[in-house]
């Protein structure tokens, strides 16, 4: 197959030139000597052929359409059964596989060696047609089927045809001859002058003396590849160049080739070209019916598809979409495109050919990438089609697409923040130095500002046990048991742990969790039913923000201070404050979080208080009673110290009580056990103190009682 | 490379080092701190690895070829050398433990750490085929670790599920050859495998290999784990299904693990020699790298560590806190701790079993300040309960590799004790050379040579109580006699037991036995003649009614024991509003923390003379934790005074919540009814005091005489005649139980049948006529 030609034909096009139109294309991997085999002269053979309506009631196109019944390889049903799909091997490759199915409901696929060229649903009684081409294998996703009616198409060994020559093409001389020689090939006013031919002669003797499997610098098309491209722009490239030719009246005298008996109405032929001497092999056979060829349709309005507004690597904004069209049918190769980009205020409109096709997309669709430097975040985008042949037609136009906004794809960050204070009523946020940050342009275009927000909740998380787990595409679906959670769309974006199994939650519709592994082409733990799932919500998720302060993005202080009135805390609190970009009615992610440390105030000191010893325990420690002048709600500790040290050094000589720190009964009255030291014959004077202590441990000055303990 | 020491029982480091005042301790182990864990070629390791690791394609394995310990005072080898990897949060750790016998056993000063710690287990993989496009191949393909090689002149196929939803595709390869291996080709051994297979049922029903779980996806389709035996491990293995495969699960099979005995040095000189190299496998196409060798030497020092208490786990003796943190109740003084009962042996508990191989023998001594030594010579010996203080982490890693869980040491003083304040001291002897002391610590002697002993008071009555306006003395009440339908009933039940007709447990209290459910039974049938005898007691209420619960302000002191208890002991006299002392110019709580002279029963009352709360009172601190309290109290006639006999009511059970003093001497008694504080009603009161020398979390007391039950016990039963007579419940408000206290006893069960009424009548007659009275 490599080293074979391949033709395609349309059929009888009445306008100029008219006649059968064909075009051929050269192998891309034949080679002598290490560069293409470029055939010194095509033959073009034709047959007569009494083409018939195709018995099979199932609509082809593609290769299967124009080929006679007779070139269908007709072998029988096949009965395929066992426990792995069923493959299907053929003596050679074929272009079309046709059956009537009969089975359960499963996937045909059908190979060209390890590639799979072409898929179809199998459904119970329907047909199924396959075509590429080659297809050499088919593996079907069932145990049992029946195939019946299997037939195979091979267009490069039809069945024997009368093939007689109409004409020789001497392509060596296409390096040579000048535009006037080579117009006698295109019946028809051409587009292309001498100039151009000029360019298209170089391009050509390049392309032949172009090693193959040549590469060119930093991704720019080969030679070759630059050649296929101009002569697949148009028909009248390729019959210029000697790779396509129309079989028809208006020929006047070659002035580079020879033809003969060639058409002046149409028929049903069958066409076939081969190289002159036998380097390469003949094409496969092209079936044309002997009428006019179908028109082209017209284009439904085509679709405006991903779009999206970003900023570019430069820094400047870039608008991108795709213009994609279908239903052109199935001899379409592309469409002509007529689109208006409206940008800002501003609006442009643009033709241009589209000739991309996505791989496994059917015929008759397509689309073109489109990538704009624009000039504003606003850009609204229509275009309509026509259809375009490989033949150089065109089809009616169609109607345009409505106006299609383009999204705004942008996730800026925000400036970075370096610290956080607050003293309970003014927070104030710091950028770290230098302060260069600055909007990017699309924000500034935007009138972006940034916000600041304080978090008021802390990340939900809960566990539950794992009920079912299986593999989805890029994802694990895990199955959860048990009560659902209060908002499962929380979690969306948090992390799951399950075992040594770690991912982040793409989406929890409970009880299913859909994870991301991220595990690239390598193993990834198991996750076991049974197992617990241990699911949190990202700290970063906004739900748990509010804003408290917001600031255009440009100009931003080093300083940002603004109100953030808060109740005075009980205990140690740790405020966090983020930053995100708001622009176009968009937000940005929230960026690394600062935190703020907010103390109790330091309590005061306790009110004086009087002291009455209770007795003295087992182990010789001194109970006493404690009453406070005034009733004090803060947490208290006695201390005690011997002696009467001066106030400054009663903290570093005195020693706790065994009570510790509680609160005051009735805001007034402490007990604790002192181990003072037990006076014998004399008096012996110890300092008592209390002191208030808040939730986080800040500490209140002593206030002091000496206290004489009287001998015994 | 530096070495270092770290002692596994108290986290102590070491830098190694040939200075002999930098001596590391006998059960030191040695770190080596290594960058990723080795392969080990010595046979030494524990707990080996395989030891590689891919670094940017090459295969780069350490191992480890030679670890010696040599005894340079001896100038020989240390036979029985072993090392582990340690384990920390998150898996294994590259730090080599030279005479480590487990990887958690350096966490035991760490418990917290240790919960959380981990050996590195390999966890299942699973192995997908990604979403891409439909595939053949014919020639080996790699899949993460495996490579799938289809059989010669077969493709393997890799499709899209038929499930739309799977997104992935399924591997087709019937008897290809599945191996693992690493980037370099360096096989990988598996001890576990499955394949997740798509299937039809009817082909699912089918299948003869063993399938652990089966889903049913909908459209006909199951998915289904298919085990594929692999011995003891394998690197490949023919694939044994010809269906569709989603996705491959298997396990690295780790290396395995011995568990040897601990080698403990002797005191002297030491080198530490490693040595090894470290190679580098290339990937396909490149040459693979020049081994680098590497190897560390280093001199140290092994001396007795200087004291024993980092090895001691607990002391029966003494205050436990001395030997770790032991956060809750314990108003003791600090180094003092609990007066010990004599009838209790001192044991001091190691948190190692390996102590005696560095002191075979120790010498306990009771150093009294005031009295003769007791000194006793005793050995060290395994505890024999076989407890260890092991992290449950390192138990676990030992049994479940086949290996034992030695018991810690201790040592145990058989010598009697006397009453009084000493220190424990514990010294070595050794064969050469003078006694040194390895550790001491205050004790207190209890007066008492047991719980019992020091709980029990001899009372009959409450006779002192304490009010708003000081303490009352009341004379005692004298005991209340049987009532005689009492004696008869209890005769009765011998007597049906002797019949052998029903079956009774006399010891067990029961819900009451509803008459109906009485009359139904045929001793009920047989009994109904005898109901007369002393009527049909009053229903109860389950709660404390009307003004009987605790005010709040009492209420919320009740509680288990804590750290705040001595708190709660004086905040609950502070807001009884009780006076302790008869001078009304005293403290109201004056003298509330002295010790009394003998151990005593009081009540602590409101205004109205009802008590809030007992107070049971004793010379010297108990260990409250210990101790566990059941209170009964039989209702009595009348309703003021002295008690003169029972009512014929139920008997109330209360539960018990002990509020110690801050001392520990004491302890208030708060009752409870169904859970609610309730002031108590006058009657006569039982007070079942259990005191339990093993009660968890406690460290353990050992009788000198073993106790039949375990555990010590004793009942104060006194009348308590203050306050009010406990109300009866209206009659509309409850239904009527049975009058004989056959409540009391479970419901009468029919063993055999018919019954013989010969005897029963007698005995009914007897009982009725009021004989059998005893």
């Amino acid at each position: 197959m490599s080293a074979a030609l391949s033709l395609a034909a349309v059929g009888w096009v009445a306008e100029e030139p008219s006649g059968n139109r064909l075009r051929w294309s050269l192998p891309e991997s034949a080679a002598d000597a290490g560069r293409h085999i470029v055939p010194d002269t095509i033959v073009v053979e034709r047959a007569p052929l009494d083409l018939k309506h195709d018995e099979r009631a199932i609509k082809l196109f593609g290769p299967a359409a124009l080929a006679a019944p007779g070139m269908w390889e007709q072998h029988g049903d096949v009965s395929l059964s066992g426990l792995i799909p069923v493959l299907e091997q053929f003596g050679r490759p074929v272009q079309a596989v046709r059956f009537l199915y009969s089975g359960m409901p499963a996937l045909v696929h059908a190979f060209e060696g390890e590639h799979c060229v072409a898929t179809q649903v199998l459904a119970d009684g329907q047909w199924a047609l396959l075509q590429a081409a080659a297809i050499d294998t088919l593996a079907i996703t069932t145990q049992w089927c029946e195939l019946q009616m299997l037939s195979t198409l091979d267009l490069y060994a039809p069945p024997p045809l009368p093939f007689e020559v109409i004409a020789e093409i001497d392509l060596e001389a296409n390096g040579t001859a000048p535009f006037a020689d080579a117009a006698t090939r295109y019946p028809a006013t051409p587009q292309l002058d001498d100039a151009k031919w000029g360019e298209l002669q170089k391009l050509w003797a390049a392309a032949v003396a172009e090693p193959l499997g040549a590469e060119s610098a930093e991704g720019a098309p080969s030679a070759w590849q630059e050649l296929q491209v101009v002569l697949g722009a148009r028909w009248e490239h390729a019959v210029l160049c000697g790779l396509g030719f129309v079989d028809g009246p208006d020929h006047a005298a070659p002035a580079l080739d020879h033809w003969r008996s060639l058409l002046t109405a149409p028929r049903d032929l069958a066409y076939r070209v081969r190289d002159a001497d036998g380097r390469l092999e003949p094409s496969n056979v092209i079936c044309v019916p002997g009428a006019p060829a179908p028109e082209l349709p017209v284009a439904p309005a085509p679709t405006i598809e991903q779009g999206a507004v970003r900023l570019g690597e430069s820094g400047a904004m870039r608008a991108s979409w795709e213009v994609a069209w279908g239903g052109l049918g199935p001899g379409s190769v592309g469409a002509e495109v007529v689109e208006t980009v409206a940008v800002g205020g501003g609006s442009t409109t643009e033709a241009y050919a589209g000739r991309g096709r996505r791989p496994n997309a059917p015929p008759g669709t397509g689309f073109v990438h489109r990538d704009e430097r624009v000039a504003s975040h606003q850009v609204v985008v229509s275009a309509s089609v026509r259809a375009q042949d490989g033949f150089d037609r065109i089809g009616p136009p169609g109607p345009a697409s409505p106006p299609t906004p383009l999204a705004i794809d942008h996730h800026p960050q925000p400036p970075p923040l370096r610290g956080a204070t607050t003293d309970g009523t003014t927070a104030t946020l710091t950028q770290p130095p230098p302060v260069d940050w600055a909007p990017d342009a699309l924000v500034a275009a935007a009138g972006g500002t940034v916000r600041f927000l304080r978090r008021v909740g802390d990340p939900a998380r809960f566990s539950a046990p794992v009920l079912e787990v299986l593999p989805a595409g890029g994802l694990l679906a895990v199955k959860l048991e048990g009560a659902a959670p209060p908002d499962p769309s929380a979690f969306a974006g948090g992390r799951i742990t399950i075992g040594a199994l770690r991912g982040a939650v793409s989406l929890l519709a409970w009880p299913v969790a859909m994870v991301d592994v991220s595990h690239g082409d390598g193993p990834v733990a198991a996750a076991i039913p049974g197992a617990t799932a241990e699911v949190s919500q990202s700290p970063a998720d906004p739900a748990l923000f509010v804003p408290v302060h917001e600031l255009p993005a440009s100009g931003l202080p080093e300083e940002i201070v603004f109100a953030d009135p808060l109740p005075p805390p009980v205990t140690t609190q740790l405020l966090e404050y983020r930053a995100q970009i708001a622009f176009a009615g968009l937000l940005g992610p929230l960026g690394p979080a600062v935190q703020a440390l907010r103390l109790p105030p330091t309590p005061e000191v306790p009110p004086p208080f009087a002291i009455t010893t209770l007795g003295v325990d087992f182990y010789h420690r001194t109970v006493v009673q404690l009453e406070l002048t005034n009733p004090s709600a803060e947490m208290l500790e006695v201390w005690w110290a011997e002696g009467s040290p001066p106030a400054a050094d009663f903290s570093r000589r005195a020693v706790p009580g065994d009570a510790g720190v509680r609160h005051a009964d009735g805001g007034r009255t402490l007990f604790d056990t002192l181990s003072l030291p037990i006076p014998s014959k004399v008096d012996r004077t110890v300092t008592i103190g209390v002191q208030a202590v808040n939730a986080a441990d800040g500490r209140s000055d002593f206030a002091t009682v000496t206290h004489t303990l009287p001998a015994a | 490379m530096e070495l270092g020491a770290l002692h596994p029982i108290t986290g102590r480091q070491w830098q190694l080092s040939d200075d002999q005042s930098r001596s590391i301790w006998p059960d030191a182990c040695l770190v080596v701190p290594f960058g990723a864990q080795v392969k080990d070629g010595t046979g030494k390791v524990i707990n080996p690895v395989e030891g590689w690791s891919v670094q940017g394609g090459w295969t780069v394995t350490s191992t480890l070829e030679e670890l010696e310990l040599t005894d340079l005072v001896r100038n020989a080898k240390v036979a029985g050398v072993t090392a582990v990897w340690a384990a920390g949060p998150g898996g294994d750790t590259p730090a080599l433990h030279v005479l480590g016998d487990d990887p958690f056993g350096w966490l035991t000063p760490h418990l917290d750490v240790a919960a959380s710690a981990s050996t590195t287990v390999y966890p299942l993989l699973d192995q997908w085929f990604g979403s891409g496009p439909a595939q053949l191949f014919d020639s080996p393909r790699r899949f993460g670790e495996m490579v799938i090689a289809p059989r010669p002149g077969q493709h393997g196929r890799l499709l899209a599920a038929p499930l739309a939803w799977l997104r992935m595709r399924m591997l087709q390869a019937p008897g290809a050859r599945l191996s693992f291996s690493g980037p370099s080709g360096r096989p990988i051994f598996v001890d576990e495998l499955w394949l997740g297979v798509l299937c039809r049922g009817e082909e699912f029903r089918g299948m003869m290999l063993e399938s652990k779980q089966t889903t049913q996806l909908g459209g006909g389709w199951y998915y289904a784990m298919i085990n594929v035996n692999v011995g003891g491990g394998a690197d490949a293995v023919d694939i044994p299904y010809d269906g569709s495969i989603l996705w491959v699960r298997y396990r690295h099979r780790p290396l395995p693990v011995q568990t040897p005995a601990r080698v403990t040095l002797q005191p002297g000189h030491y080198e530490l020699s490693l040595r090894g190299q470290t190679t580098g496998d290339a990937p396909e196409g490149f040459s693979d790298a020049a081994p680098v060798p590497w190897s560390a030497k280093q001199r140290f020092w092994v001396e007795h560590p200087p004291s024993l208490r980092p090895y001691v786990r607990f002391s029966t003796v003494g205050d436990d806190r001395l030997f770790g943190p032991k956060p809750g109740f314990d108003p003791t003084l600090p180094g003092v701790g609990f007066p010990a009962h004599r009838d209790y042996l001192p044991v001091v508990r190691f948190c190692v079993p390996y102590v005696r191989g560095m002191f075979p023998n120790l010498r306990l001594e009771l150093d009294y300040p005031d009295a003769a030594d007791v000194v006793e010579d005793v050995p060290v010996v395994p505890n024999a309960a076989g407890e260890s203080t092991l992290p449950e982490a390192a138990i676990d890693w030992k049994t479940a590799h086949g290996g034992s869980v030695p018991p810690d040491d201790e040592v145990v003083m058989t010598r009697a004790m006397v009453p009084g304040a000493a220190s424990l001291r514990l010294s070595h002897v050794p064969a050469a050379g003078p006694e040194f002391e390895l550790d001491s610590w205050g004790i207190q002697v209890s007066r008492f040579a047991n719980a019992a002993s020091h709980l029990a008071w001899p009372g009959t009555c409450l006779t002192r109580s304490y009010r708003h306006d000081g303490p009352h003395d009341h004379p005692a009440c004298e005991t209340l006699a049987e009532p005689a339908w009492s004696a008869s009933a209890a005769a009765l039940i011998g007597g049906l037991r002797a019949h052998d007709l029903h079956r009774f447990e006399l010891d067990q209290p029961a819900e009451p036995v509803a008459h109906s459910r009485f009359d139904a039974s045929i001793a009920g049938a047989l009994l109904h003649p005898v109901d007369w005898l002393g009527g049909e007691m009053p229903a109860e209420y389950d709660a404390p009614p009307g003004d009987w619960p605790l005010d709040a302000s009492l209420a919320e002191l009740a509680g288990p024991l804590d750290a705040r208890a001595a708190q709660r002991f004086l905040l609950f006299l502070w807001r009884s509003g009780v006076r302790l002392s008869a001078d009304p110019a005293a403290p109201a709580l004056a003298a509330v923390g002295d010790p009394v002279a003998a151990t005593t029963v009081e009540a602590i009352c409101d205004d109205q003379d009802r008590p809030l709360a007992l107070w049971l009172r004793t010379p010297e601190p108990l260990d409250w934790r210990r101790v566990h309290v059941e209170m009964t109290l039989r209702h009595v006639n009348p309703d003021s005074g002295c008690p003169t006999s029972y009512a014929n009511r139920s008997t109330m059970a209360l539960t018990v919540d002990p509020l110690p003093s801050s001392d520990g001497s004491g302890a208030l008694l708060l009752a409870r009814l169904s859970g609610t504080p309730t002031r108590l009603p006058r009657g006569e009161v039982t007070l079942k005091l259990r005191y339990e020398p093993a009660e968890p979390g406690l460290a353990k007391l050992r009788p000198r005489t073993p106790l039949p039950s375990g555990r010590e016990a004793v009942t104060l039963a006194f009348l308590q005649p203050l306050g009010r007579t406990w109300p009866v419940k209206p009659p509309a408000a409850g239904g009527r139980v049975p009058s004989v206290r056959i409540p009391q006893v479970w419901p009468p069960v029919v063993d055999v049948g018919p019954p013989d009424p010969g005897p029963l009548v007698e005995l009914i007659r007897t009982l009725s006529s009021g004989g059998m009275g005893g």
